[in-house]
């Protein structure tokens, strides 16, 4: 599943990140957008849901829908 | 003893660095380029060093123009001038990519202190960390827990600092792979899991979910109220910007007007009071008029900054804004170039991206600033009959508010051209972090507002003074010989170079007059009206005098053509100036072919639609 077709408040663990572009993967990494972390979308913007707020560890992120698209993510399981 | 302040955005840096300084700072640019470099003496007793603020940077894979600054410096790439020291500004409530950094900085050799800075709100908010055994993950490096903005903790840095003075400067050991290396997935992966491993071994107490930031965000960030939130604040930074600085803009008036009465009688008529007064302090008081709002400006935006909100804004603006190859940010020096340009264009600086900031700079001041307003009065008074439409709605109005829609259009197109002409594929994706609200310390923000008025006056005002002067000149020689019969402005060089110039402006429909007006008017707008006066002989110099207007108003109206006086209003949309903003743009931009740019562009547009609008109206 890709970062811009989650769902609001539930915990995804990203599992790929596609994206050909140097330069914008090396800002995502700077991020703290790496394979194996947690996430969880906070809230979308009003105009077709772009870009998304993510809750990435303690920070919190804005990314382009474009780009979110380029986040593979997998489902955890319920925790509660 | 140089040291550099190194860290993530939002960490406390500047904050930090006010503390350290206090009103020991002076600030330049980075050779070359528009990124400020922020430069400040610490003295204690008999110790003192210099301290660099550094733009903010989350890895040493640098990206923008402003990261890349940080890591040359970092690198010890700047031969002339080397770091002896890093402070690394850390955010105690977010600790996991500032430990990645300095891990990278571990890794080149790089000596550091650690400032955990916020100390006191991760204390607030539960957080306990082990410092003893975060220094010893980090082989041993000084971690002083710091409150910047209640000056907390900071003469512990400054002792930590002290004893680093006499050791050996780092040996870098960059590896010329470094780059690629830090680049590579696995890489990151790895330092990555080191941080966690050091989180979990230095975290006693995790910190709390911080509740208010997310309750805030749930209005401020709504779908609805957000965007209501966003329009209420932006009209109400638009209407203070104007209302707080009227009052100062007439006292700085007043006094330049005092000063001219001044020099009026204590010299007789003649080059040197029309130089004092016509030239020098119409000059001067010319650029210190624009400082209440710039001051205002900055006071709203780094109050808006501190607080957090305006990476918000540029949240719920992006998507708007992005279609048009600008970030969500743009909209603050746009909106605020409808008060000045000047202020407008150095706002722009919030845009962290150099390409995006460039293009913001040079479109914003096609909105209709606030000079532009007794030109489009007078001009709306003489063509625009004073009707209703629909019963209720006032041609006059409708034809301003049509000049005001004419203008963002504008800087909007022009916005988008420029970027799909000159930069495809750049990119325009929002990825920015978004830091917990936070009450900013007042007189960081209010110094900061002085600062950026001082450097403008500096930078920026010595531009505008000597183009005032020139203008001055201009108008002034030679004299009227002794038999005028004419205004003294018609023998002048000015009135020379509109007669020169008048061919070229014909077909827009403008005479010699005309053109000649246009001459003094490049110093500032609103100065045409009184230009006009001036070439038309109309008697009084008045401009808010009714009977000038009048007098004016029936000149235009029987010697020019509706054609001519459209094409004039028109002009006045996209003409290249104020004097003040090609200083402003020669020191924002720290070049000199964006200011001609910029002339150039302006000049080509005002004519085309000028020569349009005339032949339609003809």
């Amino acid at each position: 599943m890709k970062l811009s077709e989650a769902l609001k408040n539930l915990t995804y663990t990203i599992s790929n990140i596609t994206c050909d572009d140097g330069d914008l993967l090396a800002r995502l990494h700077a991020l703290g957008f790496t394979p194996g972390t947690q996430l969880m979308i906070k809230r979308w913007a009003p105009i077709f849901r772009d870009p998304i707020l993510v809750q990435l560890g303690d920070s919190q992120i804005a990314i382009s829908k474009t780009e979110a698209q380029m986040i593979l993510l997998n489902k955890d399981e319920a925790i509660c | 003893m140089l040291v550099g302040l190194v860290g993530l955005p939002n960490s406390g840096k500047s904050s930090l660095f006010n503390a350290l300084t206090g009103n020991r700072q002076r600030i330049a640019n980075f050779p070359g380029i528009t990124v400020e470099k922020k430069l400040g003496t610490v003295k204690e007793d008999d110790f003192n060093f210099t301290v660099m603020d550094l733009p903010g940077l989350y890895t040493l894979d640098a990206i923008s123009l402003d990261e890349k600054i940080s890591r040359d410096y970092i690198l010890n790439k700047k031969t002339e001038e080397v770091l002896d020291l890093i402070i690394l500004v850390v955010d105690a409530t977010n600790l996991k990519k500032s430990i990645y950094l300095a891990l990278q900085l571990k890794e080149i050799g790089q000596k550091f202190i650690m400032a955990l800075n916020m100390s006191d709100l991760a204390e607030k908010r539960g957080q306990k960390i082990n410092l003893d055994k975060f220094s010893s993950e980090l082989n041993g490096v000084r971690i002083i827990p710091t409150v910047a903005i209640e000056n907390r903790g900071i003469s512990e840095l400054i002792k930590a600092v002290k004893s680093e003075e006499n050791s050996k400067k780092s040996e870098l050991n960059v590896d010329h792979n470094f780059q690629k290396e830090i680049k590579d997935t696995n890489y990151i992966k790895e330092k990555f899991n080191r941080v966690d491993e050091i989180l979990k071994k230095i975290i006693i107490q995790k910190i709390n979910f911080d509740s208010l930031t997310d309750k805030i965000d749930s209005v401020v960030l709504h779908p609805i109220f957000g965007p209501i939130v966003l329009m209420t604040l932006l009209i109400l930074m638009f209407q203070l910007l104007f209302s707080w600085s009227d009052p100062f803009m007439g006292m700085i008036e007043t006094f330049f007007e005092y000063l001219a009465g001044l020099v009026t009688s204590i010299t007789s008529e003649g080059y040197v009071r029309s130089l004092l007064n016509d030239g020098i302090i119409a000059g001067v008081g010319g650029i210190l008029v624009f400082l209440p709002h710039i001051i205002f400006l900055f006071i709203i935006i780094n109050f808006l900054e501190g607080i957090g909100y305006l990476g918000r804004a540029a949240f719920l603006l992006d998507f708007l804004m992005r279609k048009l190859g600008l970030p969500g940010k743009a909209v603050v020096p746009l909106l605020s170039s409808h008060a000045c340009a000047i202020p407008g264009i150095m706002s722009a600086r919030i845009i962290e991206n150099h390409f995006q900031r460039l293009i913001t700079m040079m479109v914003s001041p096609l909105t209709t600033c606030s000079a532009r307003l007794p030109v489009y009065t007078l001009l709306i008074g003489v063509i625009v009959p004073n009707e209703k439409v629909f019963g209720f709605l006032g041609m006059p109005g409708l034809t301003l508010f049509g000049l005001y829609m004419f203008g963002i259009l504008s800087a909007f197109a022009v916005a988008f051209i420029a970027k799909k002409t000159f930069a495809p594929s750049a990119p325009t994706y929002l990825l920015m972090e978004l830091p917990p609200y936070r009450f900013p310390k007042i007189s960081t923000i209010l110094k900061n507002a002085f600062q950026k008025g001082w450097v403008f006056v500096k930078k920026a005002g010595s531009v505008i003074l000597v183009l005032s002067i020139l203008i001055w000149g201009l108008t002034t020689f030679p004299n009227a010989p002794e038999d005028a019969t004419e205004p003294a402005i018609h023998y002048s060089y000015a009135a020379k170079i509109g007669h020169t110039f008048e061919p070229i402006f014909r077909p827009l429909g403008f005479d010699w007059k005309i053109t000649t007006a246009l001459i003094p008017s490049f110093g500032a707008r609103e100065i045409l009206v009184a230009a006009m006066g001036t070439v038309y002989a109309i008697d009084g110099d008045d401009t808010e005098d009714e009977g000038f207007i009048m007098n004016l108003s029936n000149t235009l109206r029987s010697e020019y053509s509706l054609g001519t006086l459209m094409a004039l209003l028109i002009w006045f949309v996209f003409s290249p100036q104020c004097i003040a903003t090609f200083g402003v743009l020669r020191k924002e931009t720290n070049s000199i072919k964006m200011p001609l740019i910029f002339g150039g562009y302006t000049l080509a547009m005002a004519y085309f639609f000028s020569f349009v609008t005339y032949h339609l109206f003809i």
